[in-house]
């Protein structure tokens, strides 16, 4: 409560948008590593579920405009799926929707004044 | 033994025992946050710690008596009590926090979640404790800790600009996320000027039997150990600045921290950093487990010793005993490991007042040390680390709410 108070609104959206922006950036490095065969499986899909919860629990403010929210979802959602079915292959065009995702939000996160 | 034998078993162990779970956590989130910027929270510390250390082992070698001895002694039960409750409701936490980085460590391997590792962790300390040795656990589990060393070479492998890092090592205040930037500072001075380092040293050099032929071991295990051991915290921030910072990644759980190794290391890499983290704090947990008890028992004046059997100390047996699984019971009840190691260390940086002020009038007094009195620059680094303890003190908890 007493960190919530210490905040301001702008500064509390600022947070969530740049953790987010981390969790995304964890996401993407884990799956490029998984995918050049630099991380066990386990690992990985427990990463991505938790940068999935970890996005999901940063945006309950909406911060994030929905449809880029969702995107973001069915990207994880289908990277988590290639690693549990060992599709190294087709985490790449999961990858390059992460990657455009990413952008999108970086241009979000100028456009609101949020320096990281 | 030789002393050179001594000495270089003393400095290697120093070194493979200096990362913990506060080293490694407050150095990967600085670096991954700040770049290199706070490169100088660290240098600063090791300083503070360097001279410390040494007088603990000075203090120890000399008068024969712990840190906890000689306050009890000099300062009366009634001030001790202070220290020893702070003591003990730290190295609670702590205790709590390394055994949730040998969980994580086994979680990254496994992928069974960090939860169910908790009591098996804590019954292995246990029994390391109650079978061991004081120089096998000085010695045995801090030889292991070597594999830290790979973050150094890491670090050599990456190249980070001099320049930068140079800058790094003057202290500057960023203009975003200041009050995040000092709270990490603080927390990074937590985790390395730790109260429970000076009281485990100390016990560990009346554990080993010192006198003042010692005081040549004791200076080159406190001035270069504790100096290349902290190569190795410097190794772990360089990494996580020249890795995670340039992707944007904030290390704000362990899970983001272990992709550290994998640029340079690729698959091995991932088992290096689980290695070093399971290692480096099942070593720490050992050491504040024991710290505990000793603080405890020399407090009462009960019969204390690693090297003693559990039968010849039984209180000092049960307080580590039921203490290890205590602090298990945080990981058990699905407390976050990291969190709790940021909290821990704030509250380290809360109680270091208490612990070292008494450094002044103990490493002054002839009774205790005799002629091996501190000299003007001694005393000089324990007023500016009181000063400095003050300081932190005041302002890690509102840090901790601000920007933690």
């Amino acid at each position: 409560m007493l960190v919530a108070c210490s905040q301001s609104p702008q500064d509390k959206q600022g947070d969530a948008i740049t953790t987010t922006q981390s969790w995304i950036a964890t996401a993407r490095m884990t799956g490029e590593a998984w995918q050049q065969g630099k991380l066990p499986d386990a690992y990985t899909e427990q990463t991505l579920i938790k940068s999935q919860q970890k996005i999901v629990q940063q945006n309950r403010s909406k911060v994030i405009p929905s449809p880029l929210s969702e995107q973001l979802q069915q990207t994880l959602r289908q990277m988590i799926a290639d690693v549990q079915q060992h599709r190294r292959n087709t985490i790449a065009s999961s990858l390059e929707k992460l990657s455009n995702e990413q952008h999108q939000l970086e241009s979000l996160a100028k456009n609101r004044g949020v320096q990281r | 033994m030789s002393k050179l034998f001594e000495i270089a078993l003393g400095i290697i162990t120093s070194i493979g025992g200096f990362l913990d779970v506060g080293a490694i956590a407050t150095a990967a989130e600085a670096g991954s946050n700040f770049g290199f910027q706070l490169i100088w929270a660290i240098v600063l510390g090791t300083v503070c710690v360097v001279f410390l250390v040494e007088m603990s082992g000075r203090l120890a070698a000399v008068s024969k008596h712990t840190l906890a001895d000689a306050i009890r002694e000099r300062f009366g039960f009634n001030f001790y009590i202070l220290p020893l409750i702070a003591e003990v409701i730290v190295d609670f936490l702590v205790l709590g926090a390394e055994i949730g980085g040998v969980c994580i460590a086994l979680q990254l391997v496994t992928g069974v979640h960090f939860q169910w590792w908790a009591l098996p962790v804590a019954f292995a300390i246990w029994l390391l404790l109650w079978k061991g040795t004081f120089g096998l656990i000085e010695n045995g589990i801090s030889l292991l800790g070597l594999v830290t060393l790979g973050f150094v070479v890491a670090t050599f492998e990456l190249r980070p600009a001099l320049p930068a890092l140079a800058k790094g090592l003057l202290p500057t205040v960023p203009h975003q996320d200041t009050a995040h930037y000092l709270f990490i500072a603080v927390s990074i001075l937590g985790a390395l000027i730790s109260p429970y380092l000076f009281y485990f040293y100390s016990s560990g050099a009346v554990e080993d039997e010192w006198d003042e032929s010692d005081l040549g071991v004791n200076r080159a295990v406190a001035g270069l150990g504790m100096g290349f051991g902290s190569i190795v915290s410097l190794g772990v921030l360089i990494v996580a600045a020249q890795v995670l910072h340039p992707q944007g990644i904030q290390v704000d759980s362990y899970e983001q921290a272990a992709l550290m190794l994998t640029q340079t290391f690729g698959y091995w890499g991932f088992i290096l950093f689980a290695a070093s983290l399971g290692i480096a704090c099942f070593g720490a947990a050992l050491e504040v487990n024991l710290d505990t008890a000793y603080v405890t028992a020399q407090a009462f004046g009960w019969n204390w010793g690693e090297n003693l059997h559990p039968k010849q100390a039984a209180r000092f047996s049960s307080v580590y005993t039921v203490f290890v699984f205590l602090a298990a019971l945080l990981m058990v009840i699905g407390t976050d490991p990291l969190q709790l190691t940021l909290f821990s260390m704030a509250l380290t940086a809360v109680i270091l007042p208490i612990t070292i002020i008494p450094f002044l009038v103990l490493m002054n007094d002839p009774e205790y040390v005799g002629q091996h009195h501190n000299g003007w620059i001694s005393n000089g680094v324990v007023i500016f680390t009181i000063a400095l303890a003050f300081i932190l003190a005041i302002v890690a908890i509102p840090l901790e709410i601000i920007g933690g």
